[in-house]
């Protein structure tokens, strides 16, 4: 692949973001967004030139509306300059994306977490970006800035054409404002921690914890190996074993209760568990977004019944490997570190259960095969150059 | 019975699926010349009820070949006048109505696989016996199909805490105008890849025609809290709608009704509220019982503390069902004092709500119109109600006027020109206030990129340059 710079060019304001794209475009060139450089991998033209666009100094916060609880960014913004200003108001984004080859996830972007649809462990209790995009800015193909959406948290007018940019990878366009929806800081967060004997075990008391009188914000299966290597000074867990992390946000009152409840079913079938307290249960969340970097790093979407299966399947492969999934959702996310990506690839294809899809994130770059329906349909009209890339498919 | 249409299309759509499955007399066709909105009203040339994809494919393949308008049509249940023809020839009704079977259900992984005419009801009567159900609950949902959910992106009472349609799906089958069929997520829902479940849903049928749906299933709330607060002074109620979400808790409905509402249901059902009463909330937490109580205390003391003339809260189910009949009752007792009227739908930032209410009064005041507000406090989705007679034409038109009115006053502060009813024909108008010509260009790019010939449902949702329609002429307005 050719690339136009080495450096990509670094814009400040949806306007430079704008002109760079037309620049780029004009002289032949694709465009590759880069925030935080956390994208899953876009296939891209070979023959073609690539060049570079840098969102990070794009990073002012528009508007803080914070009785109406939305606020509006630059899509450059870093989640952590989010939080910290949002704090003050004690509200917050309530989403935790996962590292991307061992980076700090909260010097992700919000633009790069959009695209990529990145969220983590609370995915579970507060949903997907269609509960917390409520409108974006961003620059298409031809280097115009677009808007769609709007500011309320309900919104039926038109085609909500924010959502479809979201998963994309840049591939129709380059968010460049963001509003969002913000939620009052819980009140306090406890977890408790279940070392289950195998997935078997651990599928089986995922389904009990769902059908509880209790209302988890997370539900995460760790594999055992990987539990681990965890740097908070729990106790370790046997290979093959699939450990349980159950979170609730709520008062530290309804937090106990709801922690004695699931304590209590798991008791009945002998399982050993430990509870934290807030400072201790949101380093454990922390903890589990923050992915080493690897050689190859996977994210399946599949049922929350498969999810701790897959979790004991993928860490066998690697037993090096970070595995740990959002057994609520069914949400697998896997590291490997010293792996040949290409050999691993097609073995963790062969064992995706039905439903399931798989997307690399680092180390191979999948590429486009056959008809892909409606993008194809879409990037003919709204991007026939070829300006931006494709996601991995 | 007045003699079918004759155009030949209906010999071929018969053929698909079967004679009683195309609707063509003129008589018959009465019934879907409009849908909720009754203002605009013109015959199809034809309704078509597939019931399975393959008919809806070859369906939209014949009226491809005869150049006819394809309306995809549920339950005619719509707000916005979503399924009436636009221009001279009439369209070809696409009805999902016979698409009832659910296929699929997985308790343990939360998710349902139904045809898009399955009645919003009736997926949460299928699992009652679980402890799950379908969130969605717009006020037709007896009638209401999943696919025109999907299609209006509809919400509810309990969209604040629960979300709207689009929260809900994981996956779409859908049709589009080549007959092309399409599986967009499925039941792990969106994974990497521009979301177009997310894109589709709220379209209107402009886009493509949904024949299945995979529904999330969520936790049905096992034990409600629910708190009446009236209050003389309507910022005093917003103000305590803003401090109960800022306190953290998110209420499964947050509704409010002014003055002249809070009068019409009590002249109606003489249900004890105060005369002098200008405001009224009723405020609802469930869930599971833990921290109920918790909330409903937190709750009390803010309505207090905002100067509540009363408040009541109860924990017991009987008096739950007494609290919500006035507001639940509330559209119904308007009827006893006024022949006709229009529920209008816009969505504002919750800070605006006190001028905005104030402002809807004096622009009714404006038209001479008599004007009343029950709505969803909480996620901003004001409903003001305008009165009018519907035999006076003249009276109408300032219903519609001021309707408009208020519409572009929301927009102006901030806000949507629909919350959850969509903006079907009804509202075209006034998409040009909240999108400029470059977002508009783009939502048309999309629609050229996956509507052959511009034959679904067109004229619907976005605004055309040179293109009026006169709701009181749709089938005789339109440059060709």
């Amino acid at each position: 692949m050719s690339v136009v710079s080495a450096l990509p060019k670094r814009v400040d304001s949806p306007e430079g973001l704008a002109e760079a794209v037309r620049d780029a475009a004009g002289s032949g060139a694709q465009v590759r967004i880069s925030g935080s450089a956390s994208m899953p991998l876009t296939a891209f033209n070979e023959q073609r030139p690539v060049q570079a666009i840098s969102t990070l100094r794009m990073n002012k916060l528009i508007e803080h509306a914070v009785p109406d609880m939305t606020v509006i960014v630059h899509a450059g913004m870093t989640l952590e300059a989010l939080q910290k200003h949002l704090a003050w108001h004690n509200q917050w984004l309530p989403i935790d994306p996962p590292a991307v080859n061992g980076r700090n996830p909260m010097q992700r972007t919000l633009g790069g977490i959009m695209a990529s649809n990145s969220l983590g462990p609370l995915r579970m209790a507060f949903g997907d970006w269609r509960m917390l995009l409520l409108g974006a800015k961003w620059v298409d193909a031809t280097g115009t800035i677009v808007k769609g959406g709007g500011r309320t948290v309900k919104n039926a007018a038109g085609y909500h054409t924010p959502r479809l940019l979201v998963g994309s990878c840049g591939s129709l366009g380059a968010y460049c404002e963001l509003t969002l929806r913000t939620y009052a800081r819980p009140v306090d967060e406890q977890c408790v921690i279940f070392f289950c004997r195998d997935a078997a075990h651990a599928e089986e008391l995922t389904a009990a914890i769902l059908t509880s009188p209790t209302n988890p914000a997370y539900i995460e299966a760790i594999g055992g190996a990987t539990f681990s290597r965890n740097p908070l000074q729990l106790p370790t867990a046997g290979a093959g074993t699939v450990v349980l992390a159950v979170g609730f946000l709520d008062r530290p009152s309804t937090c106990a209760a709801q922690i004695e409840t699931v304590r209590a079913l798991a008791a009945a079938a002998g399982t050993e568990s430990i509870s934290q307290t807030a400072a201790q249960a949101g380093r454990l969340r922390l903890w589990l977004t923050s992915e080493p970097a690897s050689r190859l790093a996977v994210r399946m979407h599949g049922l929350s019944s498969d999810a701790a299966g897959c979790v004991a399947k993928f860490e066998a492969l690697a037993p090096e490997a970070f595995v740990v999934a959002e057994a609520g959702t069914g949400v697998v996310r896997a590291s490997f570190k010293d792996v040949d990506p290409l050999a691993l690839w097609p073995k963790l294809l062969e064992m995706l259960p039905a439903h399931a899809t798989l997307v690399p994130i680092q180390g191979v770059t999948v590429a486009p095969v056959g008809a892909m329906g409606l993008l194809d349909r879409l990037k003919k009209t709204l991007d026939p150059a070829g300006v931006f890339g494709l996601p991995p498919r | 019975m007045s003699p079918p249409r004759t155009h030949p299309v209906i010999a071929e759509l018969e053929a698909i699926v079967g004679g009683g499955g195309v609707i063509a007399q003129a008589d018959e066709l009465v019934v879907y010349e409009c849908d909720g909105f009754t203002i605009p009203r013109n015959k199809p040339l034809a309704v078509v009820f597939p019931t399975t994809t393959e008919q809806v494919s070859a369906v939209m393949k014949a009226l491809g070949r005869h150049k006819l308008q394809i309306i995809p049509r549920g339950s005619g249940t719509g707000l916005t006048g979503g399924i009436v023809s636009i221009g001279e020839t009439p369209g070809v009704q696409v009805s999902t109505a016979r698409m009832t079977k659910i296929h699929q259900v997985d308790l343990r992984n939360r998710w349902a696989l139904v045809d898009a005419g399955v009645a919003n009801l009736a997926l949460s009567a299928a699992v009652a016996s679980s402890p799950l159900h379908f969130a969605p609950d717009p006020s037709s949902q007896r009638a209401a199909t999943i696919g025109g959910n999907v299609a209006t992106n509809a919400g509810g009472l309990h969209t604040l805490k629960y979300g709207v349609t689009v929260n809900h799906i994981l996956g779409l089958e859908v049709v589009l105008t080549d007959g092309s069929v399409h599986q967009l997520g499925g039941p792990a829902g969106h994974g990497i890849g521009p979301d177009f479940v997310g894109l589709i849903t709220g379209t209107e049928g402009t886009l493509a025609l949904v024949t299945r749906v995979w529904c999330k299933l969520v936790p049905r709330a096992t034990a409600f809290r629910t708190a009446l607060a009236f209050f003389s002074n309507t910022r005093q109620a917003c103000q305590t709608v803003a401090d109960i979400i800022a306190s953290g808790i998110v209420p499964a409905a947050l509704e409010m009704m002014d003055g002249s509402m809070i009068k019409i249901v009590e002249d109606a059902f003489h249900l004890g509220f105060p005369a002098t009463a200008q405001a009224l909330l009723l405020i609802e937490v469930d869930g599971q019982e833990l921290g109920l109580d918790e909330d409903l205390a937190t709750i009390e003391a803010i309505c207090k503390k905002n100067g509540a003339d009363s408040v009541e809260a109860s924990r017991d189910p009987k008096r739950r069902a007494e609290l919500w009949s006035g507001r639940k009752r509330a559209f119904g007792a308007i009827g006893r004092i006024s022949p006709s009227y229009c529920t209008q739908d816009a969505c504002i930032p919750r800070s605006k709500l006190p001028d905005v209410i104030e402002h809807i009064a004096k622009i009714c005041a404006k038209y001479n119109l008599r004007i009343t507000n029950a709505f969803h406090a909480g996620d901003g989705n004001v409903h003001p109600v305008l009165m009018y007679d519907e035999t006076k034409v003249e009276e109408v038109r300032r219903a519609m006027d001021a309707s408009g009115e208020i519409l572009r006053h929301c927009i102006a502060v901030g806000g949507a020109v629909t919350g959850e009813h969509g903006v079907g024909i009804e509202k075209l108008p006034y998409m040009r206030d909240m999108f400029s010509p470059t977002d508009l260009a783009w939502m048309h790019k999309i629609r050229a990129a996956l509507v052959d010939d511009d034959m679904l449902n067109p004229f619907k949702v976005l605004p055309r340059d040179g293109v009026e329609i006169d709701l009181l002429a749709p089938g005789r307005k339109v440059p060709q």
